[in-house]
């Protein structure tokens, strides 16, 4: 088991601490925190330039993310599987306390105060929901029915996800059905199913977006109808969402090649409303920092998402694997949602951009999510160094 | 090397791999469609952009342009601006909310003293650049309030504006109009093209008619905004509103005022002389040029009341109490009573059915005279006997006229033909809107109105008293009232005053008319206004004309004239004429009537005064005409009643 022990014990002293080195450091996917760290980094430069109030505490926040991903690194993920229920029942409970005694704002309870910071329950639901769908599906028994599993899967995310809905937060709601969808993915659920349950969705999203309207009965918040549906119909009510994503389109198309720096107006006027810290940070680094700057920022992602694919190529068991494709579906859909909102090619759901988006609860979801993915990486390497099977990418 | 056997391990589905790869390829085409899209937005059409971005940063308020004055023949402005203090809603500011929007518009109501539900009317839907006006002469302790709790009424503006203000409130009211917020439907009437939605527009006499010359055009102030939208308090250079241009017309200040209060002297002389004297209209033109010198209509409403932003409904009630809209100098016809006696003698004169000296109107029975089996006889049954043309226009001899429209009854249509030439029953061409033609009945007109009323009343076989048996059809006893101007006769004031000088101008029908030319707000001409050339009559009525004249003195100032009461005394020769026009049986409703011409080498004269259930000629409208042609003439004005009782 130990790599030590077939060493040659004349050669221990200074060997045992190269490869010790060697071991600690290849525990911890260096591209990958690299990426985390650049994308810090970035988040730093849009908010200091289009809101420098909250550059401060976005630092403080990116720290503290990175101390929680150093240290869920060294936690052996494994354990986590037998805590599945306690994860679940937190994350529900979280949920039912931010609806009930939530403080609102813009008209939407998405986070709890407690002494002074408020806890924006969805945020780390997200990273809950992973572990938790993930356990549930390891933990099936061989000989239950993989529609069986498929349902328990889907039941268990529909709940927490209708609630965040309820918030309402619709851009949680639906990364957590994003999440269902690819553990079942990651899980190998056939294509067939697969096929089926992404048309229901379809076919729910149509009913809540156009028939129930329609007749009346509106499912979701009314401004979210309209998000959903106004990047179809541009306006020109200031204050309007689908205005605010043409103005956003205007302000990363004036960025041009370089970016306007300081001379940059879309985002500093408020033309894309007051969310240009949070939903709208990467209409921020367009504008401010041109092509070379957005292409900067998505090469990081890019980074990022390359090496969290190959934590998931790589996991040594179903457990890891379904965590690390639940994480990189986390993350992947919330890249292309929040970035194709800025661009124009997506409607505008309220989700936040992972690292770059002003805000504690999305920051240290994702360095919480990172450092699950390192923990995997770290045994998975661990494994591979004692002789274990290695699936390459 | 064995591995550590775990607990209820489950297997790695054996497609991880591949759909590990699909979904390292969906990340790819995202990426690349992201990376295309930033490509085509940042470097292919990113300077489109920057010149839209630079755009936004600045808001645009429309800064209303002052209207233009609208100023009498001297200069005097009597249609100004003044400032005051005004209340608008800028619809980009207004909360994205219904809900918020309601409370605002609550708020609003209560400090402004004004119904929440017409603040909501004015500013939904909301969609003009400029901002809209809610309320004018807002008090100043609201006023400081609204300062205080600036923000407490998002898209609220309140600031010092120009609005239109009439020095003299109801004077000439329906010839100068009033102004108003450019409705949904005056921009479906087209004509208002081009004109922003939310501009304060004519909607009514001048105003309306020459609205594209005085309502300039709007400048632009340019505000850098904040996040919030509020101004930085950094401005650009404003573009400067365009104040719109001064309109000069042929009204008189002077004669103006003499004409209103005129008015109300004839209406308290009906009252005196116990007739109801419920409306009363006068106009007074050049008759050389048609150049409308003063006009005026009674009931009146006041302009100011009428341009304000918000009116209530009782407000509104009271101002257009009495159908005051209505410019009854111009846009109501009446029977016009004996005023039309020198139409009618001319188109005897004319067509050879009399000689100034054929002797017409002799009365053997109790000063009537029978015409087709009927009595046709003169006010209160006197008998003059028979007369020549210049003594029956002098008395207002009935039965004169009535011999020659049955005379003329068998020639066909004499007498309307020539009061058609002289310009009744078509409109004058004069530069306000709503000006009517009144009616000159002939048989064409009476089988008209005829099928038109059956057509409504007689419609599927029904019979009765609505519907009587048979046509309706031209009669004699119809001719012989128009030459009375009684019966189916309607006529305007205007026409009149038209008619009496062609008459007095030696055979010209002018076309009268108010606005003489267009000046910069600097007073430079810009431009006239070309009146419609005058129409000539045929030669042949050169002949006739002097011997109408010599009537129509005799009338005002001969010895037995019907108005030698009141115009006996005055010190200039005056040509004038009484009517008295029974609308129906009962006395009480009679049009009382005046037309007087008062020739000068400079400033000749035509006025025509009517009241409505004002009694004789003599007694309501010839005084008030006495007191115009006193105050045109500088001569001391004395109210001079008359007691004449022949129409």
């Amino acid at each position: 088991m130990n790599v030590r022990t077939l060493q040659p014990s004349a050669r221990v002293s200074r060997q045992d601490r190269a490869v010790s080195l060697r071991a600690r450091l290849l525990t911890f996917d260096p591209l990958l925190a690299l990426a985390a760290a650049g994308l810090g980094a970035c988040s730093l430069v849009a908010i200091h330039g289009t809101a420098p109030q909250y550059a401060t505490r976005q630092a403080v926040y990116l720290g503290l993310g990175f101390v929680v991903m150093v240290a869920a690194s060294r936690l052996d993920y494994w354990r986590l599987r037998t805590l599945k229920w306690p994860i679940y029942g937190a994350l529900i409970v979280a949920i039912l306390l931010v609806i009930a005694l939530g403080s609102r704002v813009n008209g939407a309870s998405r986070a709890i105060s407690l002494g002074g910071v408020s806890f924006q329950a969805s945020e780390f639901g997200k990273v809950a929901l992973i572990v938790f769908l993930a356990a549930l599906v390891a933990d099936s028994p061989r000989r239950a029915s993989p529609s069986a599993i498929t349902l328990r899967v889907l039941a268990f995310a529909l709940l927490p996800a209708l609630l965040v809905i309820k918030e309402p937060d619709l851009g949680s709601g639906l990364v957590y059905l994003v999440i269902a969808f690819a553990v079942l993915y990651i899980g190998g659920v056939s294509a067939r199913q697969l096929g089926m349950i992404a048309g229901a969705g379809v076919v729910a999203l149509l009913l809540a977006l156009v028939v129930a309207p329609a007749l009346g009965v509106h499912v979701l918040e009314h401004y979210e109808e309209q998000r959903l549906t106004g990047f179809l119909s541009p306006s020109q009510n200031p204050k309007s969402y689908a205005y605010q994503q043409v103005q956003s389109v205007i302000a990363i198309g004036s960025g041009e090649k370089t970016g306007r720096g300081a001379g940059a107006t879309q985002t500093s006027l408020g033309l894309v409303g007051s969310e240009a810290p949070t939903d709208f940070i990467f209409t921020v680094v367009g504008e401010r920092l041109g092509f070379v700057g957005a292409a900067i920022v998505m090469s990081l992602y890019a980074l990022m998402i390359w090496r969290t694919l190959r934590i998931v190529a790589n996991a040594k068991n179903l457990f890891a694997a379904l965590i690390a494709g639940g994480a990189v579906a986390m993350i992947m859909c919330q890249v292309f949602v929040n970035v194709g909102m800025a661009i124009g090619i997506m409607p505008i759901t309220g989700v936040t951009l992972p690292l770059m988006s002003y805000g504690g609860s999305s920051v240290l979801t994702t360095f919480l999510t990172l450092g699950l993915l390192q923990s995997i990486y770290g045994r998975a390497r661990a494994g591979n160094a004692s002789g274990g099977r290695e699936l390459r990418f | 090397m064995i591995e550590r056997p775990v607990e209820r391990r489950a297997p790695l589905p054996a497609v991880l791999g591949r759909r590990v790869e699909l979904l390292g390829l969906l990340a790819c085409v995202l990426l690349a469609v992201i990376a295309f899209r930033l490509w085509y937005l940042q470097v292919l059409t990113g300077r489109k952009d920057v010149a839209l971005a630079n755009a936004n940063v600045v808001r645009k308020i429309a800064i209303p342009a002052p209207r233009g004055l609208i100023l009498d023949r001297d200069g005097q402005v009597l249609a100004g601006v003044r400032s005051a203090a005004v209340a608008a809603i800028a619809c980009d500011e207004l909360p994205a909310s219904s809900a918020r929007r309601t409370r605002l518009y609550g708020q609003l109501a209560s400090v402004l003293k004004l119904p929440a539900r017409q603040i909501a009317k004015a500013v939904t839907p909301c969609d003009s650049v400029a901002p809209i006006t809610i309320e004018a002469d807002i008090p100043s302790a609201a006023l400081i309030y609204l300062a205080e709790h600036k923000a407490d009424f998002p898209g609220l503006i309140e600031e010092q504006a120009e609005v239109r203000d009439y020095p003299y409130d109801s004077m000439a009211a329906q010839a100068l109009g009033y102004v108003g917020q450019l409705s949904a439907q005056d921009l479906a009437t087209g004509n208002f093209k081009g004109v922003p939605a939310g501009d304060i527009v004519g909607q009514d006499g001048l105003e309306y008619q020459y609205d594209h010359y005085l309502l300039g055009t709007n400048g632009t102030q340019r505000v850098q905004v904040n996040a919030a939208g509020a101004p930085t308090g950094k401005s650009l250079r404003p573009i400067e509103p365009l104040a719109g241009d001064n309109l000069e017309t042929s009204l008189d200040l002077g004669l103006e005022q003499e004409g209103m209060s005129a008015l109300e002297e004839a209406m308290t002389l009906a009252h005196h002389n116990g007739y109801p004297g419920t409306a009363a209209a006068f106009v007074a033109i050049d008759p050389r040029n048609g150049q409308v010198l003063a006009l005026g209509s009674l009931p009146s409403y006041n302009p100011n009341v009428l341009s304000q932003p918000f009116i209530s409904t009782s407000e509104y009630r009271a101002q257009a109490a009495g159908d005051s809209f209505v410019d009854r100098a111009s846009a109501a016809a009446f029977p016009t009573g004996s005023t039309f006696k020198p139409i009618a003698a001319l188109a005897g004169l004319e067509s050879g059915l009399i000689t100034p000296s054929t002797l017409l109107g002799n009365t053997p029975a109790d000063g009537c005279v029978t015409i087709s089996r009927e009595l046709f006889c003169n006010s209160a049954g006197a008998d003059y006997g028979a007369n020549d043309l210049d003594t029956a226009l002098e008395i207002s001899e009935d039965t004169y006229f009535y011999d020659l429209g049955a005379e003329a009854n068998a020639h066909g249509d004499v007498i309307q033909g020539v009061a058609r030439l002289l310009g009744l029953g078509g409109t004058t061409g004069l530069d306000l809107p709503g000006e009517i033609s009144g009616d000159v009945p002939d048989a064409a007109w009476v089988e008209q109105q005829d099928a038109r009323y059956r057509a409504v009343n007689c419609a599927h076989g029904k019979h009765g008293l609505d519907c009587p048996n048979g046509p309706y059809t031209w009669t004699i006893g119809q001719n012989v009232q128009l030459a009375t101007g009684q019966g189916y006769l309607l006529a305007t004031p205007l026409q009149m005053a038209v008619a009496y000088s062609a008459i007095a101008n030696g055979g010209y029908v002018v076309t009268p008319h108010i606005g003489l030319a267009v000046e910069t707000p600097g007073g430079k001409l810009l431009q006239r206004l070309p009146a419609a050339p005058r129409r000539a009559l045929p030669a042949a009525y050169d002949r006739y004309l002097p011997t109408i004249l010599a009537g129509l003195h005799l009338a005002a100032q001969g010895s037995s004239g019907t108005s030698d009461d009141v115009f006996g005394s005055f010190p200039r020769p005056v040509y004038g004429k009484t009517g008295t026009a029974q609308t129906n049986t009962n006395p009480k409703d009679d049009q009382s009537w005046y037309l007087a011409y008062a020739p000068d080498a400079k400033r000749p004269i035509v006025v025509a005064v009517t009241v409505e259930q004002g009694g004789f000629g003599d007694e309501a409208a010839a005084p008030a005409a006495r007191l115009i042609l006193s105050k045109w003439f500088g001569l001391p004005e004395r109210v001079v009643r008359g007691t004449s009782t022949s129409r």
